[in-house]
């Protein structure tokens, strides 16, 4: 196995915005990687004229640049605008190309709620909790001709975003919504956990009755409940500036 | 000349003097530079002189006049002072050696009669007898401070110069041995071109193979260089022999023209076959590249290639760090990777002068978990003598997808053949 890949173009004097995760792109490798990845966001906030221009610019792909910007202007599908940028730049070989491209047809082919899932996913995995929860409201007003696990999946992964924002309230809302369209046993063991972070202690025994949780259950939740409170998190060194990352850190995250 | 734009140009400097040579592509061979135009005096000495409180330099003869006739700053010799290493004052100013070669080189470079001497030349050879690492790298940074690209400026030392003079010139030339006699008043010493085919390469040498004293008087002298001659030779048939430097002369050397026919086919005296081979040097590196598998080994030359097998567009290759050929001092190359599901550094030495090769690997331990191609790796290696080389090489991350450890890693690598694989 050859194992290394040469890059030529090294690094940008000035970075990429990728507006969906809020980072910049510094290289050609990063913004295949990025594209390759996280294929529902690749969008026009992505795929336009300001990439173009900055792979022309900052790594005189000129040819790349021209090819990328003769699709945009035809209005082409995601996958023949990125496709002469991921051949011309080598980062995936034939075979690679042909699976990613085809991935990306079909998503392409995929009803709008599939699509909004995809991209809320996306957003939910690069810790874009705000805007993953708007994403995965607007694929559940597409989705009402699509099965109850779907709509389940879409209330479920928006309650992960919600308690990732700290409002246990709302996610245990989102859960509860989950377990009306699909009950298992693992949306009861989730509600319940979410009921014990939202509702006060001795609720929790009612919440257990009303979803049909058995006493294993709500025993396995309280012990990961008092677990989880009795860890110990040691004082940072300087207490002002690690509360001010994690309001920024909460702020970038919801989408504020 | 006719060809102002994008010239090759080749110099000779010595501590005393220098003479510049340059290629137009159109002409059969390097043209020397006069001095003055319609003269054959090529040779100026290496001498700058400062006008005070000014920025105004003159060189050469021209120097000699301003010093003497308009009160000109005699400044340090350029050349030893480059050899030296340290800085000088001149006209109440501190300046580093690489700053007054510059100055010297730029100057001599206006003999060509081009406007602007970076860019309207295409590459530059400085060539030197004595060539050490600290004067290639003093003429380097002179090169770029005038304003050249680093990838077109080069440095050799005479005897590479020779070797690319001589396998420049038409094949019957070189259909066999070749030689070199070098006269400096009353010694001649004899240099023999080697060539022998080892693994992938045709590998070429230049030896000492004598010298001697010359009595001064006519006759004693034709006779004891007639027979240094013959011993040098000894029967062995020359296709080309040079002669270069003062002291040869044909008012004296009657026996010996004699016995260098014999020894050779073709003789060739002049003063220019080290400027014009620089030239060559030039124009076989940055365009002609037709030496091909052909390579010069001087005492400082890297004697293996040192590489990695990469993908690059899809295609597997081999990244050579640094060639075999190249002088030790003048290695030093950088370039960036990125790991495809590796966790170590595989460089493979490969042998010039047979097909042998041997792999080396750095472990990149502590390099944090990433998925595969997001690490980036910075790699830098240099020569610190001609049988080691050291790679280092730093983890770059991978933006801010995966922020940067800056983590250094290095390894020493022999450059000689220890033992033999395939």
């Amino acid at each position: 196995m050859i194992g290394y890949r040469l890059s030529r173009t090294g690094l940008a004097k000035n970075p990429f915005p990728v507006t969906h995760i809020g980072i910049g792109l510094w290289s050609v490798e990063e913004l295949c990687y990025y594209i390759c990845t996280n294929p529902a966001l690749v969008d026009s906030t992505l795929l336009n004229y300001s990439l173009t221009r900055w792979l022309a610019e900052e790594f005189h792909l000129t040819d790349i640049a021209l090819a990328v910007e003769r699709q945009i202007r035809k209005d082409a599908k995601s996958a023949d605008i990125v496709l002469p940028l991921l051949r011309g730049t080598g980062y995936l070989d034939a075979r690679e190309l042909a699976r990613f491209t085809a991935q990306l047809d079909s998503m392409a082919a995929g009803g709008v709620a599939m699509r909004l899932r995809m991209k809320a996913d996306a957003l939910l995995r690069n810790r874009r909790y705000g805007e993953a929860i708007s994403a995965y409201e607007q694929a559940a007003s597409y989705a009402q001709k699509y099965s109850a696990p779907f709509r389940a999946a879409l209330h479920h992964n928006r309650g992960v975003a919600l308690t990732r924002l700290l409002s246990y309230e709302e996610a245990y809302r989102a859960f509860r919504e989950a377990l009306s369209l699909e009950d298992t046993k693992e949306r009861r063991r989730t509600c319940l956990l979410a009921a014990g972070l939202a509702k006060p202690s001795e609720k929790l025994i009612l919440e257990a009755e009303a979803i049909g949780a058995d006493d294993e259950m709500l025993h396995e939740v309280r012990s990961l409940l008092d677990a989880a409170s009795s860890v110990n998190v040691a004082m940072p060194e300087d207490p002002v500036r690690e509360l001010e990352r994690i309001r920024h850190d909460y702020h970038t995250e919801a989408g504020v | 000349m006719n060809e102002v734009r994008n010239i090759l140009v080749g110099m000779e400097i010595g501590e005393t003097s220098a003479q510049i040579a340059y290629y137009d592509r159109k002409g059969k061979e390097p043209v020397s530079v006069p001095i003055k135009v319609g003269t054959n005096l090529y040779v100026f000495p290496v001498q700058l002189v400062k006008m005070p409180g000014r920025d105004e330099w003159h060189f050469g003869y021209e120097a000699e006049y301003f010093a003497k006739e308009r009160g000109g700053i005699v400044c340090p010799n350029p050349v030893g002072t480059a050899i030296s290493g340290q800085s000088v004052v001149v006209d109440g100013t501190e300046m580093a050696p690489d700053e007054l070669l510059a100055i010297f080189i730029k100057e001599s470079l206006s003999l060509l009669g081009v406007p602007l001497a970076s860019t309207t030349i295409g590459g530059i050879c400085v060539t030197c007898g004595g060539m050490t690492g600290n004067l290639a790298l003093t003429v380097m940074k002179a090169l770029t401070r005038i304003g050249f690209k680093k990838e077109v400026c080069f440095v050799a030392d005479l005897e590479e110069s020779f070797y690319y003079y001589c396998y420049s010139m038409k094949p019957e030339i070189r259909a066999r041995s070749m030689g070199l006699i070098r006269f400096s008043g009353n010694e001649a010493s004899f240099s023999r071109i080697h060539e022998s085919k080892s693994g992938r390469s045709f590998v070429v040498t230049i030896s000492d193979a004598g010298q001697c004293v010359l009595p001064e008087e006519k006759e004693e002298r034709d006779a004891a260089f007639a027979e240094a001659v013959g011993s040098w030779t000894n029967g062995v048939p020359y296709s080309g022999i040079f002669i270069t430097g003062e002291g040869f002369g044909t008012d004296w050397a009657k026996e010996s023209v004699r016995a260098l026919s014999r020894a050779a086919a073709h003789v060739f005296e002049g003063d220019n076959l080290f400027v014009k081979g620089a030239c060559w040097a030039v124009c076989e590196q940055l365009e002609r590249h037709a030496f091909k598998n052909r390579v010069y080994f001087g005492p400082d030359h890297i004697r293996s290639d040192v590489g990695i097998d990469v993908i690059e567009n899809g295609q597997q290759q081999f990244l050579p760090l640094i060639a075999a050929g190249t002088s030790y001092y003048l290695c030093e190359t950088e370039c960036d990777i990125i790991l495809d599901g590796r966790d170590d550094l595989l460089v493979t030495v490969r042998f010039a002068d047979s097909a042998a090769h041997r792999n080396e690997k750095l472990m990149l331990e502590g390099l944090p978990d990433r998925p595969p191609r997001t690490t980036r790796l910075h790699l830098t290696l240099t020569c610190p003598s001609v049988s080691e080389c050291v790679l280092t090489a730093e983890d770059l991350g991978f933006g801010e997808l995966f922020p940067a450890t800056h983590k250094t890693y290095t390894m020493k690598i022999g450059l000689e053949r220890e033992e033999e694989i395939g």
